[in-house]
């Protein structure tokens, strides 16, 4: 169901992260993207998207498919919001298109 | 040697010569100049500042002069210059003292990339050192005077410098920048304390600068282990307070206050956020120096 409200071109387009660098706290989880010398702290879901990326690309879907796992079937209201992450993940350069 | 083991003409000719070469923390400065509050600045203040002979390798080559126009008879400016360029427009040539100051802290902050600068004051006790990040106004100088009168190790006032290779903070010693009301506050808490003359009417107001304790520049090369991270706020109405400040909250704040950091790349983020892992980090409020000196004690007797 959720995937019927993404755009077609958008399922199907594969994500990698960059080179990035982690750390976790209790009260946040930061990247360091190492292509742009930036830092960003991320709220939980985006973090849990980049992980699933990080893994291998994949695509909204796959990734999606992913966290369910991780978090269980219970988030769906946030997890219909992911082409957002997604997009907003990308707008800070820590994920591109993967041709794999 | 030391510099106050010269007489002030010889002083005053070594500054207008070649220029004189002194350490302090892990770098040497050549300083020229002929300007008298520089001189007389540099007496008061560094004279405990071990003097290096004149075929020492200098990391930073500093000058203030007069301009060669009518700025030099009228209304008077001084030129900082540093490497042989001059970074800044001119001052009144009545500011020439804390802009050697300022400008030495831009030179420093310009050039090293061994070390993460972090804006911030330092202090250390039991071999272990309190980081004191603030902005402009909150009452970190003056906590870091107070403390340095009872018992606490100065490290710097400006620019807190963490060692890439061991993760320790590394102490520069110089004097304290203090600012309007806290030259009146450190001159009643500590009668003792050396202050040079004032200078009024700067970017930040009346600033006068403290001399470093004797015992902190004579151990400016001994690093310390960082314990705690505290963002001190003075606040004239109001009990002594604080609260734990979460890891990743500390590195949002810290990164305003961060001088070098995008320049160090993956090395930076890897040595803060360990660096982060191992402090204590809270935010702290205090209206009264001796009660927040005596909070400060506490956190090593406790720790």
């Amino acid at each position: 169901m959720i995937s019927n409200s993404l755009a077609h071109s958008e399922v199907h387009r594969r994500w990698r992260t960059v080179e990035i660098h982690w750390k976790e706290w209790d009260d946040g989880i930061l990247v360091y993207n190492a292509s742009s010398g930036s830092t960003h702290v991320l709220n939980p879901i985006s973090a849990k998207i980049l992980k699933a990326l990080a893994k291998y690309p994949a695509n909204i879907i796959e990734a999606l498919e992913r966290i369910t796992q991780d978090i269980g079937p219970s988030d769906g209201e946030v997890l219909a919001s992911i082409e957002k992450f997604v997009a907003n993940l990308e707008e800070l350069g820590l994920i591109e298109p993967s041709s794999e | 040697m030391k510099i106050s083991d010269l007489t002030p003409a010889r002083l005053r000719e070594r500054l207008a010569g070649d220029g004189l070469k002194f350490q302090t923390g892990p770098f040497v400065v050549r300083l020229q100049t002929s300007l008298a509050t520089v001189v007389e600045g540099l007496g008061i203040l560094y004279g405990e500042f071990p003097l290096l002979p004149d075929e020492e390798f200098a990391d930073f080559h500093i000058s203030l002069r007069l301009p060669r126009t009518l700025r030099r008879w009228i209304r008077p400016q001084v030129i900082y210059s540093y490497n042989g360029e001059s970074p800044f427009p001119p001052l009144p040539c009545t500011q020439a003292f804390p802009f050697f100051e300022t400008g030495l802290n831009w030179s420093i902050y310009s050039e090293v990339f061994n070390y993460l600068i972090i804006h911030a004051a330092a202090v250390e006790r039991g071999g272990h050192a309190a980081i004191l990040p603030a902005p402009p106004g909150s009452g970190k100088s003056t906590l870091t005077a107070g403390l340095i009168h009872r018992g606490w190790r100065l490290l710097t006032d400006e620019l807190t410098l963490v060692s890439l290779s061991t993760k320790r903070v590394v102490p520069l010693a110089r004097p304290i920048s203090l600012k309007n009301q806290a030259i009146d506050i450190i001159q009643q808490f500590a009668p003792s304390s050396v202050i040079a003359a004032k200078c009024c009417n700067t970017a930040k107001g009346t600033v006068a600068y403290l001399r470093p304790p004797a015992e902190s520049v004579a151990r400016m090369l001994e690093p310390s282990i960082p314990r705690w991270l505290i963002y001190p706020q003075f606040s004239s109405n109001g009990d002594l307070s604080f609260s734990a400040l979460g890891k990743a909250a500390t590195f949002s704040r810290l990164a305003d206050g961060l001088v070098n950091y995008t320049v160090l790349g993956s090395a930076g983020f890897d040595l803060l956020t360990s660096l982060i892992d191992e402090l204590d980090c809270y935010e702290f409020t205090y209206s009264d120096l001796g009660e927040a000196i005596a909070w400060f004690d506490r956190l090593v007797e406790c720790d």
